[in-house]
Formats: structure tokens, sequence, C-alpha cells
């Protein structure tokens, strides 16, 4: 098997405890400038009762010994910037350096939110013309930089829909969501106070017109949609699927999770969508960071603009920015301060450097590489869904799972071929889904060696599947107990 | 486009390859009256130099100049330039989720680390990582308590940052959960009997914050016998947590949770921060947000894993008399005697951190005369004046009749609305504690009104 394995080699890590065995009593990473003005002692100032004397078991290193320890820990990640990170739905793409750079100059990174508007005009700008930019892109006429993540991007968009509704007299009482949707669609329903109805995929793993027109009444308020859904297939009949809801008095909500197939090619505005968010740690090359900080804006028609979370940005007659908090339909906060500006800032870099024509070409390598990654492999993999991708594809391991093989021990020896595994049992209407996702970031190069390796363990699978199924085996751990993790947790380190 | 790895002729293999004709045909699938007919009005595209230029420049607009005193939930701590070292790993900043644990262990064993001292701070058995912000770990904590306690209604004080109020007010509005408000006594704290009568055998949780939106600590084991005779919970939310270091932890509290941006995150203009929460070991399977736990590989070596798959986030809330933000005046120069004017100055310098100790000290004597607070630099200030309840990281003022020069008073003409200050300012029409003649402090809970809204913040450094 060694001889197949193209991108991984070996590499010296080191062992490294955790930071609390490292610490040694009176060690310091930091010294603070010495005191000019009288000291206080603090368990005076505070009294007994509220002194606290010392922190049982804080650690004390050196800064030397910080930088060691997370610079080891470093390297026993994988990131973009290690290789193909073929994630399908998250759009691993390459994060460029000028935006970490931008974010983090003194007055971008710098600024109270609470500073008076006249003194953070800069800020103020960067906000406004994100959200201009954004509102451009999808032809919405309304941005919110404030929703933190997709998520709560999804629940704001929820919420306009029935602030929006409720105030034409009905709230109304549930939400349509395809089978096909991300997992937090029904959690952002159910918290605006809907009901989720489920919708099924036809046999082209798109909306059911049909089915949704039976489901489409005067109690329904809306219909959540990905589009292109989960499949990575443009719901081509958007147009129609638009205009059912809105018969009815619904409102579709789009889940821009897959808005990178579309940038500067469709706006969704344009095929009947009222709201919808984006994830700039997706489309809008914001780091991922290991989980977070992401930031969902949300995209709204002219008429939902009023319901917006406050406060809002605007640009005065005179040119200047100001916070507008007088928004007495608003659905009110849903982060304090104004969302995560940084990723704002990192945005619109992306956007800068790439202008319109950037832009296109970006989408259209995204979708090229995804349809080239398709056609490569489905001749080993099922592909339940034949037809061309958008920006990615997924297989199914029913071939593979014959052997006793699954979708999840594919990926897991995918690591020893040097690539991060690919999204694994997603979307649920495919049963054992290999979900791929190039992205733009892909080298042709890069791409014909993960086709290898995928090419490499369908023959594994055939000759040796107990070998596969015992991946990873360059790891520095191999595979890892989940199963007593969560029964007897141990979520802390205790001396 | 710099950001694109593949050259024309890869283009033209790959279509070749995957049997198409051209790019065109890919798109086949968007119905063509869908496709955008125009190029979209966007700027770029920039070289990287003309990029560092915009931004630049937008930085230049900014309030770089100025000594900001503000606080209110986000403080402008020194960070040591490590951070950024570290942050700056790729392998860190541009990895994903650490689902496949066996190459992420990097993030999963700091996360493990993060909880660890996240509950070595705020005296908890069991700590998450993370959450988006403080306002949002609140919100959590309160649907967690909510989801333990299988009760509907919730005490919350007024001494909580009115954002992260306004913030629980959005989320729990479509379900059946009333909010009720706790006003504070002229301590500058929560009012205790009133605590007693809004409890009962509905309440799931009192929520308090400490040190509070004044940068006054609240008397959380006081707070914990009311709630805890009831089988309610405490939520004790911390802002800044930074105070962790020297207040003794609210162990009495069931879930402390918060923002944890001043350990080493910018403020950035409110955001990315951090939320933390953290809680006693008996409620860990009803924790919101990621886990990491200890684990053995098939080794036996020790190795991290996310567990304790998430609790879908439920639940029904009922209305929420939040209100509006009200204003807050206008900045401008405190050197110079003008009323209606802010606690900022106008340096033509950048000032170096003893400066502007130097400058606080002589602003807060002039405002209060030279006994009236007494102030400390480092991590942190420590002030402390005739007031019963006690203060951390900030300092006392008393009985300021009339506005002192340079000082800006936050109830004048309304004109815009501000997040803060305003739950006490005499328009606001709040009653208690605002004509006390007590002393107010100012500090680390932000901005604090004297007699009608005087806004100084707290410094940290």
């Amino acid at each position: 098997m060694e001889n197949r394995i193209r991108e991984a080699r070996p590499h010296v890590t080191r062992n490294e405890n955790l930071i609390f065995e490292r610490s040694t009593p009176g060690k310091s990473g930091v010294d603070l400038p010495p005191l000019d003005v009288p000291a206080v002692a603090a368990e005076q100032a505070l009294g007994k009762e509220f002194f606290r004397e010392d922190i049982q078991g804080f650690p004390e290193v050196s800064e030397l010994e910080v930088i060691r320890h997370f610079t080891r820990l470093s390297t026993w990640n994988y990131g973009v910037d290690t290789g193909l990170y073929p994630l399908g739905s998250c759009t691993m793409k390459y994060n460029p350096r000028i935006n970490e750079v931008v974010a983090r100059l003194d007055g971008m990174a710098t600024d109270h939110p609470y500073a008076p508007e006249d003194l953070v005009q800069g800020c103020l700008r960067v906000l406004h013309e994100t959200a201009r930019c954004l509102a451009e892109i999808t032809g919405m006429d309304a941005v919110s930089l404030q929703p933190a993540a997709g998520a709560e991007g999804e629940l704001t968009g929820i919420l306009t829909i029935r602030a929006c509704l409720a105030e034409r007299g009905n709230p109304r009482q549930y939400i349509l969501i395809p089978d096909s949707a991300h997992g937090t669609n029904p959690a952002s329903v159910s918290i605006s106070g809907y009901e989720v109805r489920n919708l099924k995929s036809n046999a082209r793993g798109c909306v059911d017109l049909a089915d949704l027109e039976r489901a489409m009444n005067e109690d329904v308020a809306g219909l959540m949609l990905t589009n292109p859904n989960t499949l990575g297939i443009f719901e081509s009949q958007i147009r129609e699927i638009a205009d059912l809801v809105h018969a009815k008095g619904g409102l579709v909500y789009m889940d821009g999770a897959n808005m990178n197939a579309l940038v500067c090619v469709a706006r969704p505005a344009d095929f009947g969508v009222d709201v919808m968010h984006l994830n700039l740690h997706k489309t809008f090359t914001t780091p991922h960071g290991g989980g977070g900080p992401g930031s969902g804006p949300v995209a709204v028609k002219k008429f939902l603009e009023p319901y917006l979370p406050s406060p809002t940005v605007e640009q005065a007659s005179d040119g200047t920015y100001r916070l507008n908090y007088d928004r007495p339909k608003s659905i009110g906060r849903v982060r304090a301060f104004f969302g995560n500006f940084g990723m704002a800032v990192r945005a619109l870099a992306y956007i800068l450097a790439n202008g319109p024509e950037g832009l296109r070409q970006t989408t259209e390598d995204a979708v090229l590489n995804a349809n080239y990654v398709m056609s490569q492999l489905k001749d080993l993999y099922e592909l339940p869904y034949d037809q061309p991708c958008m920006h990615e594809c997924v297989f199914s391991d029913r071939r593979q799972a014959a052997r006793g093989v699954r979708t999840g021990d594919i990926a897991k020896r995918l690591i020893d071929y040097g690539f991060h595994p690919y999204t694994t049992s997603f979307p649920l209407i495919v049963p054992g889904a290999l979900m791929i996702e190039p992205t733009e970031s892909a080298a042709k190069a890069e791409l014909d060696a993960f086709i290898d390796a995928m090419r490499a363990i369908a023959q594994e699978v055939e000759e040796n599947p107990e070998f596969v199924l015992k991946a990873p085996y360059t790891t520095r751990v191999t595979r890892l107990d989940e199963a007593t993790a969560a029964r007897r947790p141990v979520l802390r380190w205790k001396s | 486009m710099r950001y694109l790895p593949n050259s024309a002729a890869d283009r033209s293999a790959m279509l070749r390859a995957s049997g198409h004709r051209d790019i065109a045909e890919l798109f086949d699938q968007i119905p063509g009256e869908l496709k955008l007919q125009k190029a979209l009005n966007l700027p770029g595209p920039l070289s990287e130099q003309e990029i560092l230029e915009f931004f630049q420049q937008a930085a230049n607009e900014s309030s770089r100049e100025y000594v900001s005193l503000l606080g209110a939930g986000a403080y402008s701590h020194y960070r040591p330039v490590a951070i950024d070292a570290l942050l700056s790993r790729g392998e860190f900043f541009t990895a994903y989720t650490p689902y496949q644990a066996e190459i992420s262990q990097g993030t999963l064993q700091a996360m493990f680390e993060f909880q660890t001292l996240m509950t070595q701070l705020t005296g908890m058995d069991v700590g998450n990582a993370s959450l988006y912000d403080g306002s949002t770990a609140t919100t959590e904590a309160v649907l967690m308590a909510l989801r333990i306690t299988r009760r509907s209604r919730v005490v919350l004080a007024r001494t909580v940052h009115p954002e992260y109020r306004e913030v629980l007010g959005t989320f729990v509005r479509h379900q059946n959960i009333q909010l009720v408000e706790n006003p504070y006594a002229p301590s500058g704290q929560v009012d205790l009997a009133q605590l007693e009568s809004q409890v009962s055998a509905e309440t799931a949780a009192v929520v308090i914050q400490s040190p509070n939106f004044f940068g006054v600590l609240e008397r959380a084991r006081e707070i914990a016998e009311i709630a805890h005779r009831a089988g309610a919970l405490l939520i004790v939310s911390i802002a800044e947590p930074l105070s962790l270091g020297l207040v003794a932890p609210p162990v009495d509290a069931d879930i402390v949770c918060g923002e944890a941006q001043s350990f080493g995150v910018s403020v950035a203009f409110g955001g990315p921060f951090v939320g933390f929460l953290t809680a006693r070991e008996k409620f860990v399977r009803q924790m919101p947000g990621r886990l990491v736990g200890q684990t053995v590989d098939t080794e036996g070596r020790r190795g991290f894993v996310l567990t304790l798959a998430t609790q879908p986030i439920a639940v029904r809330v009922g209305g929420d008399d939040i209100p509006l933000p009200a204003r807050q005046g206008r900045p401008a120069e405190a050197g110079r005697a003008q009323p209606r004017q802010g606690a900022l100055r106008r340096t033509t310098t950048p000032l170096g951190s003893r400066r502007r100790h130097a400058l606080l000290r002589t602003t807060l004597q002039r405002i209060c005369g030279e006994d009236a607070a007494e102030f400390s630099a480092g991590s942190g200030g420590i002030a402390r004046g005739e007031n019963p309840g006690r203060l951390t990281s900030g300092a006392l003022l008393s009985g300021i009749e009339e506005p002192p020069p340079g000082v800006r008073y936050g109830n004048g003409q309304p004109r815009r609305a501000r997040p803060h200050g305003e739950y006490l300012s005499p328009a606001s029409g709040e009653s208690r504690g605002r004509d006390s003649g007590r002393g107010i402090p100012i500090g680390a809970g932000g901005t604090t009104p004297i007699r009608g809204g005087l806004r100084i913040i707290g410094v940290s450094t």
C-alpha cells in the first residue's frame, strides 16, 4: 500500500503535554509595566468577602513555553494551508493573508463599539460598504451584518418573516423544509416559534412541485430552501417554487450556504427569494478558525427591511455614516454591538481583491473543479443523482458498504493519503453520503492526486477491506474512543 | 486572479476530461432568464497594495488617537504580541471544526485547555468551547436553565448589560417564557427584597451580572440562596472576566457564563468576541455549544474528541419588556472646559499607558475632587469609595450635583438612540437608584450615569 501514498509522508512532530502539566510556580509569560500611581491593596479594596487568594491549578509558564506549546499543537492540525480540504458544504477555500493584515490594523482592530459615531467613520464605512456589496451580489435591497454565524443568520431571517407576517395579521404556523436541508434549519424554525413540515425531494434531488403544492397553504409562513441544494444541484424550478409559495401569502427564505456557486452568475433576488443569509466564512474567505468566529449576514427585499436587527448603518445626505437605532418594527438585537465586524473587514478585502470579474472566475472554477472530480470518480463510486453539479458533488458508499466499508471509513483512509476527508453521511437523503467540495482553491495537480487517492482506496476496499477499516495509520493518534468520551465525560484537566 | 491556482490550460484540460464543451455548459441547469446579464456594480479588482491603502485610509478615520475610557462589555487591554504570532499559524486559523479528531488534535487540546482555564477562573466544574459572545452566552445559559428546570419564568437583573438583555429578549420572544426584571437597590446591586417576591416555584433562573453593568459586585451567595430555596438556578454573567483574577468567583451559582474578549481578543468595533459558559457537573448534558472530552486511541494514548452532541436549541418564550435603548450624548474633548462633551481627549501622538493613567487620574480628580477617587493602574485599576457595593476595576464617584466642566451628560436632548447608560437616566423613567445621593461607580461595567448620565468609561491597560 505504501507506494500508493502520494501526498502524505511521516513527519516529526513533538509530543506536548497539557499547558497545566508544564507549569512551575513563579514563572510568568507577561511582564507588566511598573505602576506609576500609588498601589492599592486589592484585599483591602475588595474586602475579604470578595477577595480571591489564588486560582487553583492555573498554569505558570514563560513566554517561550507558551510559543512552543501552541506551535507544537498547531502541527497536529490539518488546515487549508496544509492541503486540499474537500469538506462538502463547508467551502474550505483559501484565506487570503491580506485579510488578516487589514483586520489587525490599528484603527480597524482597536475602535470601541461605543465610541462616538464621528470618531469611527472608518469602521462604519467598512460595514456600510460590505453590506452594499453583499446586497449587490444577492440582488437584495438591505443587509444586516449583525448575526454572528450562519445559524444565527437563519434564525434572524425567519424572525423577520415572522415579524412581517405578524404585522400583516397572522404570523402563521409552519415553515416548509426540504428533506435535503442543513440540520440547523429546523432549529432556527423552532426557536422562531414555528413548526417544521418536511418536503420530499423528487428523482432529481430537487423540490417536488406537486408535494410543495399540497403542503403550501395559508397556515404556512414560508419555505426554507438551500439553492443550490445540498446535493450541489440548482433548483431549476425555483421560479415556480417561489410563485407557489407567494401565491398563498408565504415568503421564501434561502439558506445561502452555497452562494459560492452563484456569485456573479445569478442572484437570489431575481429568482424570487425574499430573505436569505450568507456565510462570510464560506463564500467570502473569512477563516473557519477551528470552528469560529463566523459571520452570517442577512439580506432582504425592501419590504422586510424594517424588521432587520437594530441598529443599522446608514449614510446621511452629507456622506457621513450613522447608526440608526430608531427601528420600531425591528426584531431586536441578535448579538451585542454590531456583529463580527472583523469578519466584515476580511470579506470586503476579498471582494476588493477580486472585483466582479474575479468573483465570476472564482465561481466558475469552483463549479469546474467539482464537476472534474465527479467525472473522474463516478465509475468507482455510486453517483445517486447523475447530472452536472454546481460547487459540490455527492456520492454514495453503496458499493463499498457491500464490502463492509462505510463512508466514514473511506474518509479516515483518505487522511493517510494526505487529504482532509470530505463530508461524511450528509445530506441525509443519500445513504452513506460522500460529499465533496474541492472549491476553486484546488489546483488541477492537487485534484489529480486526490482522485488517485480515492481510486486507490476503492481498490483497497475490494482487495482488503479490513485494512481500510483500521485507518488512519499515519496520524499522531489512531481512532479515538468516542463512546467512552461520551459515557464518562472528562471535560477538564485536574491536578 | 492571484488566489486561483488553475491556469487556462488546466481549465481546458479539466473541461475536456469531464466531457464538457465549455464552462457555460456547466451552468445550463440555471434557467437562462435567471442568469445575470450584466456586470455587478462592485469595487475592484485591487492589488494587495491598494487593499492595504483602502483599509489604512478607513483606519485613519478612527478613534485611535483618542484616549478611550470606554468599557461596557468591550475592553481595550494590551494584547501580548505572542497571541497574534500563534493565531497566525495557518494550521489553527485555516482549519475547520475538529470533527476529524485524528488530524485536529491541536485544536482539540487547545479547546480542552480553554475549558479547564475557564472552570478554574469561574469555580465551576465543567466548561464549553465555545459560544459567539457574552450576549449569546447569557441567552444560551437561560435556555439551558429552562431545559433543566422545565419551568417558564426568568428573573433578570436590570444591572445586566442592556444589550445582553435585548438579545435574550429577541431569542425568547416566541417561546412561552416570562421575563421579569429585577430593579436595583441604591447600592447599584440587585434589590434582594424585590427578588424574594419575584422568585417563585415557576422560576427557572435568576440572571445577574457580576461585576454588574455599574462595575459593582453582586452578592451572589445571598442571591443564590433566594433562587435555590425556590428550586431555581442562579446564572452569573460576567462581561469582564479579568475581574476573576482578583475577585472570588461566584461558586454558589449554577451557571457562570459571559464574555472572554478581555483574554487577548481585540476590541475590533465589537466583534468577533468569544463567549464562555461553565456550569456544575450535574448539568453537563444540557450544556450548549461544543464540548471537548479526553479519551484514548486504540493504542491507549491520550487524545481529545468533540463529545456530548449539543442539545438542539428548542425553546419557547413570551413577551419581553426590554426597552429600546435611549441615547448617548455627543463626544468631544474633555480637556477643554466645554459642557456636554465626552471623556475623550484628542492627542497629537498616541499615548503611552503611563500618560493614559496620568491623564485619567487628573481627569477624575478634576471631576471628583482630590479625595473622591482613588485610582490605580495595572491590570485594571482598583478604586473604592463609600458605596456599600464593592467595586472592581473602576472608580467611585461621590455626590456630584452639577456637571463638572468637560463632562458629558447623556440625558440631553435625545437625538439618536445609543446602546448604553439608558436604563439609569432620569429620562428613561427609571426610579430606583437614580437620586440616591450615593456614589456611583464607574469602571468595569462601562458607562455609568451620575445623576443623569455621566459617562466615563472604565480604564484598562
